[in-house]
């Protein structure tokens, strides 16, 4: 570096430089103009000009023409003198700027804006715009009237009105009144401070606000304050949710994950701790011996619990299906086997549960059937009792038929000698009709009594298997309750069922004897026709008719006996009320229950039990961090209150030590839209520009400083030269000299900003960008070593060989275009 | 004209010149061999300081070239022409511009320096390709331009590395002819690096023989390659028994 400022070339490098900041700047500027004047206008073009619209509605792109429609009428209807303009349509949605009459720029109004357009077809948002206003945020809900009340009056201000329920709005009267009022506001919002109390996320359900009071006015009496205003509500906010859900989340992983069991004996001295290492050996191996090292197939357990009498642990690596060893081993921190601690029992709900499930799987379709089975018997028993009700009628009739039958049976004992034989065989034939009537109907009645045995019997194996389904699926609670509720409904429905049955069976029971009689009663009856039908009747052996005939009376006598005993009508009643009951049960949605257990089977969750310990360590993390809020107590103190020095004096209050003490601000002056816009934009331009500035710094120190760099780093080589010589003379130092002043001086000169270097970005990236060209300048701008040799022997300088023969036969750059006016030969 | 004593030069841990001594005279030719890598070329370059020797004494018409500052060294080579191995001609410029670029550096006006050009070119036969460009030309032709540009400042001293080293066989002869023209040019001292043996024998007044960075043996051309003292001698004569 030193030759070239000591040769003429210092002059070429200077006017260079001049010009390459010029240029540069220049350029960068004007990009950074481009910058501005474009994001300029698209601010303007997306949300107006200052002051110009008061309220912003959003409404999906699809439905833009109905939707400005609609407003228009609100605005004609209910707003008049209101005005709407379509704005641009950004990412599927559509702005409109609304623009109020000024009679409706009050509090009232702005209150209920919400509910002006809430009808819009389309809508999905409605923001204020008004300018000018001051936003302030975070005020917590038990100061929002009250400093609502102090901050319309101050000076300046048009009207103010709550935003959600931790927000103010302040309307001011001018643009020119915006910074008195915001440091009216600041210094208002600087007179309170809230103290805020957290307590841990495990911490037992207090009553905050109970307890927010006492501590208010004991914070009062202890630090002599001027007020303590108790702020805190019951309201629960999303984070307190998570919480809640993680805890349940985890109390659910507890229940389903694999517990691995160690009984201990008490006399045996076993120093076990929770979150201790345990090992089950993999496969092939048993019997491990002390310092034998654990390999990737043994399982490993994280102990979780320790009593007197056992050890529980965890699986950590592995699953509860890799288990094929009882044993289970201590393991010290290097991995080895410390002890043999005993066999382990193995408590797997959820591999239980799965088996259930699996189970189920196989016995849906059996289910399936035999509920379609149930339902075949249920409708041919409603279909037995129907009949059975239709010929209780029926049976009435026999009974009649009977009683009559036996007087005339009488009647033709006593004068048979007198009778004609056709009226007499004309009898026996009705008699028997009926008689035969009777058996059917009575057969009818058994055949009902068989398919309710049939149908008890089916129930009962029913029964049987739900049962067992509901023994497998009733380890866990949360997955089986809906198979229990099943099961629940199957034995109700086979209860009722058995129970009325049993009744039914009882009554039907009770007509066997009737139906013994009245088979005895045809048979008789079939052999007087005979009689009668062959003539021997009258002929031959009267003794014998007289038997039968006293026979029939007898039985009939005991068959109306028993048909007399029968309360027809209670029996009718109960029949229907049977009927009903299994109507019900037909109405049984069967198939709803299959799909359920079936959607149980397929949504048990995939997870290996090292997934299951892990996740509920993460949730342990996650809970025991303080990142995640439990209850809170907010408390409002004068701003002097030092609440760090307050915290031991609230634990003791609050009787609980685990809690966090921290002051938070009374509200936050929320910082205006479109100086937040204009402000990224002042940034974008700055950025911009300096990444302009930067580009064509690397340019200028590929193109034009390259090739000189490398002359630096040839001469440098060449002359045996002391360290410190050899440094300053370096290519490194001149790349880095170069790249830092002019990107710096391009920087200053443009105002480029770049995010994250707050300190002379320019002096740091230009110096870094020197260094590597300098690094690699052979690379990019080799210099042709004969023609600079060429050039010393025929005594060219330094400078006219850079001149003459280096910069020409360069890159094509600034360099080479100043360097022109100096060529002898151009 | 030029004294050299005991100069010495290292690259790194090699020793590539270890303590030469020479001498030449005015108007003498010397012409230098030996194997390559023996150390010939860094001493001609050492003598007009292309190469900075680490030792020793090099005195061109009384001036210690070694002790010279930057300035007085760039005044000293315009009396030192130099001839490369590889020509090392700029290749933006044309034949002329080449030969030119040394008199327009060292004040000569531009009319003056094209006429000068144009002789030492007409001297080389290249008068034709003035206006060329180097590499419209070929090895011989470039070697020629070489000649003339190290000849247009008419220096004392011509230095000439291996000058057909990089040249097809074929177009050796006619830059030996042109530097064999330049022998007879009276008053002008000539160092030639070289391993056309008998070009050396015919145009040489004395020859030097070096290897491993040594001076093995020196004398005329007619005692050397008769009667030669080294192994590096008989090498040559050898090759010249053998032709």
């Amino acid at each position: 570096m030193l030759y070239l400022l000591r040769s003429g070339f210092r002059k070429d490098l200077i006017i260079h430089f001049l010009i390459v900041v010029i240029l540069g700047s220049g350029l960068a500027m004007a990009a950074g103009y481009m910058a501005d004047n474009y994001f300029g206008n698209t601010v303007s073009g997306l949300i107006g000009n200052y002051g110009e619209f008061d309220l912003l509605l959003t409404v999906n792109r699809e439905v833009r023409k109905s939707a400005l429609s609609q407003i228009r009428d609100i605005l004609r209807v209910k707003l008049p003198g209101s005005s709407v303009e379509q704005g641009v349509t950004v990412a599927g949605k559509t702005n409109f700027f609304v623009r109020l009459d000024d009679k409706y720029k009050t509090r009232e109004h702005f209150m209920k804006k919400n509910n002006y357009f809430t009808n819009v077809t389309g809508l999905v948002g409605v923001t204020v715009m008004t300018e000018p206003r001051l936003t302030i945020r975070g005020i917590p809900s038990g100061l929002l009237e009250e400093f609502e009340q102090e901050l319309s009056m101050m000076d300046g201000v048009y009207f103010t009105y709550p935003v959600s329920r931790s927000g103010i709005d302040m309307m001011l009267h001018s643009a020119k009144d915006i910074d008195a009022v915001t440091e009216k506001v600041k210094k208002f919002l600087d007179q309170y401070q809230i103290l805020q109390v957290r307590f841990p996320i495990d911490n037992a359900s207090v009553d905050t606000v109970a307890l927010g009071e006492k501590l208010a006015i004991e914070l009062k009496d202890k630090y002599n304050l001027s007020y303590a205003q108790n702020l805190t509500t019951n309201e629960v906010d999303d984070q307190q949710y998570l919480v809640n859900t993680m805890l349940e989340m985890k109390k659910f992983l507890l229940q389903y994950a694999t517990v691995v069991t160690i009984p201990v004996k008490k006399e045996e001295e076993v120093i076990i701790r929770t979150d201790d290492y345990l090992i089950i050996p993999g496969p092939g191996r048993s019997n491990l011996q002390e310092g034998e090292s654990r390999t990737p197939m043994d399982l490993k357990l994280q102990v979780i619990n320790v009593t007197d009498d056992e050890i529980q642990a965890l699986i950590l690596e592995g699953n509860v299906t890799d288990i094929q060893s009882k044993e289970v081993y201590k393991i010290n921190s290097q991995g080895k086997v410390a002890m043999f601690l005993g066999e382990g029992n193995v408590k797997s709900p959820r591999e239980e549960l799965k088996y259930a499930a699996d189970e189920l799987a196989k016995v849906l379709p059996d289910l399936d059937q035999i509920f379609t089975h149930l339902y075949g018997m249920t409708g041919e028993a409603i279909s037995a009792l129907e009949i059975y009700s239709d010929t209780l009628l029926e049976i009435n009739r026999v009974q009649e038929a009977l009683k009559e039958g036996q007087s005339k049976v009488e009647e033709v004992r006593e004068s048979l000698s007198q009778m004609e034989l056709t009226k007499i065989q004309d009898f026996v034939t009705s008699i028997l009709s009926v008689v035969i009537t009777a058996e059917e109907i009575t057969s009818k009645v058994e055949w009902a009594q068989k398919e309710l045995v049939n149908l008890d019997n089916e129930l009962g194996q029913f029964q049987g298997q739900v049962d067992v389904l509901k023994e497998d699926f009733g380890v866990s609670d949360s997955y089986a309750q809906n198979l229990d509720e099943a099961s629940k409904m199957a034995n109700k429905m086979q209860e009722l069922l058995r129970n009325n049955t049993g009744d039914i069976l009882a009554k039907l029971n009770s007509y066997n004897p009737i139906l013994s009689k009245i088979s005895d009663w045809r048979y008789d009856l079939e052999k007087l026709q005979e009689m009668v039908s062959s003539g021997n009747l009258l002929n031959n052996d009267t003794n014998a008719v007289t038997d039968i005939l006293d026979r029939i009376i007898s039985s009939s006598e005991t068959t109306i006996e028993y048909l007399g005993q029968l309360d027809d009508q209670t029996m009718n009643q109960e029949i229907h009320s049977i009927q009903e009951s299994l109507q019900k049960v037909q109405e049984s949605d069967v198939a709803a229950i299959i799909t359920e257990l079936g959607y149980i089977s397929d949504t048990l969750p995939k997870l290996r039990d090292e997934e299951v310990t892990r996740t509920i360590k993460l949730i342990d993390k996650y809970m025991t961090g303080e990142i995640i809020p439990g209850e809170q107590i907010l408390i409002s103190v004068p701003k002097d209150l030092n609440i760090k020095n307050t915290k031991l004096f609230v634990m003791e209050i609050v009787g609980e030590p685990t809690i966090s003490v921290f002051n938070m601000d009374s509200g936050i002056i929320q910082p205006n839209v479109r100086g937040e816009f204009l402000r990224i934009i002042s940034e974008i331009k700055e950025t911009i520009t300096a990444m302009v500035a930067v580009v064509v710094m690397m340019l200028v120190l590929m193109l034009d400083l390259s090739g000189v760099l490398a002359v630096v780093k040839d001469l440098r080589k060449k002359k045996n030269q002391s360290f410190v010589i050899k440094v300053l003379n370096s290519e490194i130092l001149f790349g880095i000299v170069m790249g830092s002043l002019t990107l710096e001086l391009i920087f200053r000169l443009t105002n480029g900003q770049l995010p994250y270097v707050e300190s002379h970005p320019g002096a740091w990236i230009g110096g870094i960008l020197g260094l590597i060209i300098a690094l690699v300048t052979d690379k990019i701008n080799p210099i042709d070593k004969k023609e600079y040799m060429a050039g010393e022997a025929l005594g060219l300088n330094l400078t006219e060989i850079l001149r003459e023969i280096v910069i020409p036969a360069g890159k094509p750059g600034v360099l080479m275009i100043l360097n022109r006016r100096n060529l002898i030969f151009k | 004209m030029l004294e050299i004593i005991n100069v010495k030069k290292s690259y790194g841990s090699l020793e590539v010149l270890k303590g030469i001594h020479l001498m030449v005279k005015t108007g003498e030719t010397v012409v230098i061999m030996g194997p390559s890598g023996c150390g010939k070329s860094t001493l001609i370059r050492c003598i007009n300081r292309l190469t900075e020797p680490d030792f020793g004494e090099i005195i061109f018409k009384g001036n210690p070239i070694h002790e010279l500052k930057e300035k007085d060294l760039l005044n000293l080579r315009k009396d030192i022409g130099f001839v490369f191995q590889n020509f090392n001609l700029i290749h933006r410029l044309t034949v002329m511009e080449n030969v030119m670029l040394g008199l327009i550096k060292w004040g000569w006006e531009r009319t003056m320096a094209e006429a000068r050009a144009m002789k030492v070119l007409e001297q080389v036969d290249l008068t034709d390709f003035a206006h060329y460009r180097p590499a419209d030309l070929s090895g011989g032709q470039m070697q020629r331009v070489a000649i003339a540009r190290a000849l247009a400042l008419d220096p004392d001293l011509v230095l000439m590395d291996e000058p057909t080293a990089s040249l097809d066989p074929i177009l050796v002869g006619e830059v030996l002819k042109v530097m064999e023209d330049l022998t007879r040019q009276r008053g002008k001292s000539l160092v030639i690096v070289t391993h056309e043996v008998a070009f050396a024998r015919r145009v040489a007044d004395r020859i030097v023989l070096m290897d491993q960075g040594v001076i093995v043996e020196e004398g005329r051309p007619e005692i050397i390659f008769k009667n030669p003292q080294s192994w590096v001698g008989r090498r040559y004569k050898e090759m010249i028994e053998y032709h």
